[in-house]
């Protein structure tokens, strides 16, 4: 929830003066999407097995603003993951709430836990196998095009030819450019981990700045567990963010942990739109 | 006058929930067409008299009656968003709209700005929203012509809280 609440945040401040103007109707959207919010999820997890462990998570964005203020926010949670791939998640809640929710790939199902209402929202993993499919296609279609793009540029400049024209007329819309490579291996909480690093910077003058834009995102991931133990994201639009896995135990969680609790009524769909 | 004001904002917010609640098609080019066409041949051309100027005042008036008033009478309200990963009842709703043409894509996932400098998606949350029209240029997608303020949309939040990528729900 207060993930949710964060982006939400970010969703506001992106909306524009023309919404800042109407308070009323901002509050009236918050409103309602904090009535939805736990109705209107569904949990993405990518299905790993036989690798359990359990860890708090900690999630920190930091935002300077132009005037030397700053925005500081912090979600504390933790996840657990048994060797048959089922995930629970919890997320601490501003009110002091905890939101929950759990992935079991064995019984073909996720759920939102509402704590408040009693109600579990069950959604099917064949939607959110797909959905992660989905996104990841996005992602590997963008990657392959920024790699695509890249040696052509250095084709291009190993020639010393004009760039083709189809370089020229994807400028517009491949305005960063990829540099990446591993870091140092590591041990992150008494884990070892592997890192990877990638840089991409906007050209001078490609969206309006003065000066190039550097972008930096480093990941730490455990070959033993996989799974990200830590990432940080540094761009200075939008400011730096670090999530990080901590107190991480190996081994198998309760069991319990990846039921419905007794009590909850099941609901079919996780996804609703408006809560009655 | 505070009367009349309560009754203002009464009549506002009565507008908004109509607003709110009611999806407005894209202006008919035919229809404008052949309405501008016939207003046109109603209106022989003429010296403008001094006084008649109402008339035309009043002319432009009806057709904007019109042309508001018709679209709201044949659309309905929204109807109940598809579930997640229902590709096809996303697109069936737009499709079930009559044709309607909307600039906003449905159904496909769209990377969100800034995404490709993210670490990989491992875990995180769809969470189906209201995002204010307002957003849509920096998503890359251009505003629907209808007056509607928010679009229903599926957003892609990886385990650090960011977004990863976005997709519109037919309405």
């Amino acid at each position: 929830m207060v993930k949710n609440m964060l982006f939400l945040a970010a969703v506001l401040a992106m909306a524009g003066p023309a919404q800042a103007q109407d308070n009323q109707q901002l509050a009236e959207m918050k409103a309602k999407i904090e009535r939805e919010a736990v109705a209107a999820r569904v949990p993405l997890e990518t299905i790993t097995t036989g690798a359990p462990y359990s860890a708090e998570t900690l999630m920190e964005s930091t935002q300077a603003l132009a005037d030397g203020n700053r925005i500081s926010r912090k979600t504390t949670g933790r996840v657990y993951r048994d060797g048959s791939g089922r995930v629970r998640r919890e997320e601490d809640r501003q009110d002091g709430g905890v939101s929950i929710s759990i992935v079991d790939p064995i019984a073909g199902a996720s759920y939102v836990l509402d704590p408040n209402t009693r109600i579990a929202w069950k959604s099917s993993t064949n939607a959110v196998v797909t959905l992660m499919k989905s996104a990841a296609d996005n992602e590997q279609q963008r990657a392959e095009l920024e790699r695509a793009m890249a040696e052509k540029k250095m084709a291009i400049a190993r020639s010393g030819g004009a760039p083709p024209r189809e370089v020229i007329a994807a400028r517009g819309t491949l305005e960063k450019i990829a540099a990446e490579g591993p870091l140092e291996h590591r041990t992150i909480d008494g884990i070892a981990v592997e890192g990877r690093s990638a840089s991409k910077t906007i050209p001078a003058g490609q969206i309006g700045n003065e000066r190039p834009i550097t972008i930096v995102s480093e990941e730490w991931r455990s070959p033993e567990l996989k799974v990200l133990v830590m990432t940080h994201h540094s761009d200075p639009r939008t400011g730096e963010s670090t999530y990080q896995l901590t107190n991480i135990i190996r081994g198998e969680p309760d069991a319990t942990l990846f039921v419905v609790p007794a009590g909850y009524e099941i609901r079919e769909t996780g996804m609703r739109r408006e809560q009655k | 006058m505070n009367a009349d004001r309560r009754g203002d904002e009464r009549v506002v917010a009565a507008l908004r929930r109509l607003a709110r609640a009611t999806d407005v098609p894209p202006p008919d080019e035919a229809r404008e067409t052949a309405l501008l066409r016939a207003f046109d041949r109603r209106q022989p051309a003429r010296p403008v008299r001094a006084g008649a100027w109402w008339l035309s005042a009043l002319s432009a008036a009806v057709a904007l009656l019109i042309a508001v008033v018709v679209p709201l009478g044949t659309s309905g309200r929204r109807a109940t968003s598809p579930p997640p990963g229902d590709r096809s009842a996303a697109h069936g709703t737009a499709a079930a709209g009559g044709g309607v043409r909307t600039a906003v894509p449905v159904g496909n996932f769209i990377p969100w700005p800034g995404a490709s400098t993210l670490p990989p998606l491992e875990s995180g949350e769809l969470i189906r929203m209201d995002l204010p029209v307002s957003m849509l240029p920096s998503l890359g997608v251009a505003p629907p012509a209808s007056h509607v303020s928010a679009v229903t949309a599926d957003v892609v939040i990886g385990q650090d809280g960011l977004a990863r990528a976005v997709r519109f729900v037919g309405n």
